[in-house]
């Protein structure tokens, strides 16, 4: 395991590092420490990074338009802050978790925990998608979104209007962010289940599911009783 | 032919009933107030005079032919500085009158006097003697009334005995009037109106010395109220003549004049000198000037009066040009206001205290006034912003260190310690109680010693050491005792170092004092990193502090010296 630990307070950055080493042990391989942005952002393009701490108030600083930046990328993204009142907003921009200061071992262990289980962000309130581009990250409204697929080690947002954009995250990664209604479909897709118009089924297990715009998605087999049941 | 064209005009003039008062050149501008009649084609100047007493000078038959008039006799030697007794003779013509109506004279002269009507004693005003002792002296305004039977139409004589033997001043006429008696004392009355005008200043002077007394200590304040007492005390002595007194008292008022022009003119350039916090200076010449310009036109009191208001306005126009020069706020008002009396006093003359000039002087107070209440607005305006200002800063200094960012930061740090290594984190705590107590203590107020600041930079330093892990230090050079500060105005110096540099290494702060010369100097040196900002936030805390306690007299910058970073603070000394 890889990981980024993005903090300028020297005595916090320690205390990840040490916590962080008891939790984990052995499955850490590297633990790196960015006292700044632009150094972190330098270290994240040219290592690969599976999970990032992130302070949202580095150098005094209001860390969203950090936030935005980092969320795009292929690595989860837990924030750390002393301003917990803004962590509802940060999960609209797809977190996996949100741990305020000060934090004991058990807390981080939670967040870790979470990482490790590939399980869903816990509060899945993502409204917005970071994509980045050649100009900068732009931002996307999940709403805009008609369904998503797998794209290797990316996923394909295909949007309503028909445009298509590459988000940093792989499918399994991205759909840990998304809330409920979002489910993974198939090994490649993944829709909103509040979207769906029909379900159907043809010969020789092949499933297919309709979506209100007319969009026909591919269901695997396996997933097909499920969602079913629990979605229509 | 022409005695008849003046005749008739005097007789169609007569008809008209009205008051005549005829009042010498001095009192023009009273002149121009009332409506003018003359009635007599003799004015009185033109009445015969002998020095010396003889009853059968009353005589209607007397020949005065040789006598001199008034007019030449005031211009002898004699005449010039006559005491003692004298008699006036002259002609008196009366018309026609409806029955009922009453007809007098009014007399203004420095004199005790006798009114005698065709050889008969009709008022006495005081008691005529030949010498002090059986004097009693008279009134400077005296009524006549002319007993009815007496006022026939048809020339009459009128003759007047004189004695002015009290008092240290001159025998001199200051007016004669004729007319129907009721008008003549309307007329009279009339004339006192303007004294009332004297409750003003003295009003105004009372507001400014309690103003002075209990909001603003200015010294312009306490000038005002005194110039303006001064001035209405001036205005009432002047208006004086008007109420009328025993004549010997008249060099008593004419020196009270003097003494008071004195006075006003003394303070007036005083008061532009410290309204406009003028070099004081200035005020070596006005003594001077006013000794040689009240020499100068000194012949007598009016002309001192004169030179004295001539120096004094002077040097007040040219000290509130100068004022006007520097800037100063609302100096044009106290400059118009003084071109404007000096205009005036110029035209007026040396008979200016009884023309229009004091009006133009009332209209300067005035101007005065204005510019003095402008000031107690713009102070009013500007404690308020002050108190707003302090107490915004405190509650700055306050949150800085108390938001939650650097709280929870803070707390996250002693966690660690506890955990890692308790008795430094009692360190930690220990050193961080000692920054915040410091902080409290200074937060309040809006300057503190210069060795508290001090000791609040170095707990300061010590818990970022801790923080960092780094060891930060401060270095003084120079001498602290007694030096007065803004609070954590070093402190934010110190934190926009630590917060915009790097992070990770140690920062060796320098603070050089220098309070020798016309300013104070303090210079803050850190070493530069590459991953420093520019500006803080903090400099917007520092230049409000500086102004506050030290307004326009402060510069601060920040530059980068070669791979120094130089924070500059220089306050000028008071």
């Amino acid at each position: 395991m890889h990981i980024l630990v993005v903090e300028d307070e020297h005595i916090i950055a320690a205390r990840f590092t040490r916590l962080l080493g008891e939790i984990l042990g052995d499955r850490i391989a590297k633990i790196e420490v960015a006292s700044s942005l632009p150094l972190a952002e330098e270290y994240l393009e040219n290592m690969v990074v599976d999970l990032v701490f992130l302070d949202l108030n580095l150098r005094g600083k209001n860390g969203f338009e950090l936030l935005k930046r980092a969320v795009s990328g292929a690595y989860q993204t837990v924030i750390v802050s002393a301003h917990t009142e803004r962590a509802m907003e940060a999960f609209e921009y797809g977190v996996l978790d949100f741990v305020g200061k000060p934090f004991d071992r058990k807390r981080l262990e939670m967040a870790v925990e979470r990482f490790l289980s590939g399980a869903r962000a816990k509060e899945r309130a993502t409204r917005y998608l970071m994509v980045k581009q050649a100009s900068g990250t732009k931002l996307i409204e999940l709403a805009e979104v008609a369904y998503i697929r797998g794209a290797g080690a990316y996923a394909e947002l295909v949007l309503r209007d028909g445009r298509s954009l590459l988000h940093g995250k792989s499918l399994e990664k991205l759909v840990r962010l998304l809330p409920d209604p979002w489910q993974r479909i198939h090994k490649s897709y993944v829709a909103n289940m509040a979207e769906v118009r029909q379900w159907h089924s043809y010969e020789g297990s092949k499933y297919e599911l309709e979506l209100k715009d007319g969009c026909r998605l591919p269901v695997g087999r396996t997933r097909y009783k499920e969602l079913r049941s629990q979605w229509l | 032919m022409k005695v008849g064209m003046v005749t008739s005009s005097v007789m169609i003039r007569a008809m008209m009933h009205h008051t005549a008062l005829w009042f010498p050149k001095r009192c023009f501008f009273v002149f121009l107030l009332l409506p003018v009649c003359s009635l007599h084609a003799q004015d009185w100047r033109n009445f015969k005079v002998k020095s010396g007493d003889e009853i059968q000078y009353a005589s209607p038959g007397f020949a005065d032919d040789e006598w001199p008039g008034y007019r030449q006799w005031r211009e002898t030697d004699e005449g010039k500085r006559y005491k003692g007794n004298l008699w006036m003779r002259g002609q008196l013509t009366f018309g026609e009158h409806p029955p009922g109506t009453s007809y007098g004279m009014a007399i203004l002269a420095v004199s005790t006097c006798e009114v005698y009507l065709d050889g008969q004693l009709i008022a006495a005003n005081g008691k005529v003697g030949s010498g002090p002792e059986d004097e009693r002296a008279g009134r400077t305004i005296f009524v006549v009334a002319i007993p009815p039977e007496l006022h026939t139409p048809g020339r009459h004589q009128l003759a007047l005995r004189f004695s002015n033997h009290h008092g240290n001043f001159h025998f001199g006429i200051i007016g004669m009037g004729y007319g129907k008696l009721n008008e003549i004392i309307e007329r009279l009355r009339g004339m006192l109106l303007p004294l009332v005008l004297s409750s003003a200043f003295f009003m105004v002077a009372i507001y400014f010395f309690l103003l002075y007394l209990f909001s603003y200590r200015e010294p312009a304040f306490a000038l005002f109220a005194i110039l303006s007492t001064l001035v209405g005390m001036l205005y009432v002595a002047e208006q004086w003549r008007l109420v009328g007194y025993t004549y010997h008292l008249h060099y008593q008022r004419l020196l009270m004049i003097v003494c008071l022009s004195a006075g006003v003119n003394l303070l007036l350039p005083l008061f532009f000198m410290y309204m406009h916090r003028l070099s004081r200076i200035y005020a070596l010449f006005l003594p001077v000037l006013m000794a040689v310009s009240g020499f100068l036109f000194g012949d007598n009191p009016d002309g001192v009066s004169y030179g004295f208001f001539l120096s004094g306005l002077a040097m007040a126009q040219l000290l509130s040009a100068r004022a006007l020069w520097l800037r100063r706020p609302h100096a044009h008002w106290g400059f118009v206001g003084c071109v404007i009396a000096i205009a005036t006093l110029i035209w007026s003359g040396r008979d200016f205290l009884e023309g229009p000039f004091f009006y133009c002087f009332i209209l300067m107070i005035l101007l005065m006034m204005i510019s003095l209440s402008l000031q107690i607005r713009e102070a009013r305006r500007n404690f308020q912003e002050a108190r707003l200002t302090s107490a915004r800063l405190e509650t700055e200094l306050l949150q800085k260190h108390i938001q939650p960012h650097f709280m929870l930061n803070t707390l996250t740090a002693a966690m660690e310690w506890v955990e890692r290594d308790p008795p430094a984190a009692v360190r930690f705590i220990d050193a961080l109680a000692t920054e915040m107590r410091s902080l409290f203590t200074a937060s309040g107020r809006s300057l503190i010693l210069l060795s508290e600041e001090l000791a609040l930079c170095r707990a300061h330093l010590e818990t970022q050491s801790f923080r960092t892990g780094q060891k930060h230090d401060l270095e003084v050079e120079g001498k602290v005792d007694g030096v007065m500060v803004p609070p954590a105005v070093f402190l934010t110096l110190l934190e926009n170092g630590l917060t915009h540099g790097s992070p990770d290494c140690a920062y060796h702060f320098h603070l050089k004092i220098d309070l020798e010369g016309t300013h104070f100097c303090f210079e803050v040196d850190h070493q530069a990193s590459d991953d420093d900002d520019n500006e803080g936030t903090g400099s917007r805390y520092i230049k409000a502090r500086l102004e506050e306690s030290f307004p326009g007299r402060w510069q601060f910058r920040t530059e980068l010296d070669g791979s120094i970073w130089r924070s500059t603070i220089i306050i000028e000394k008071p």
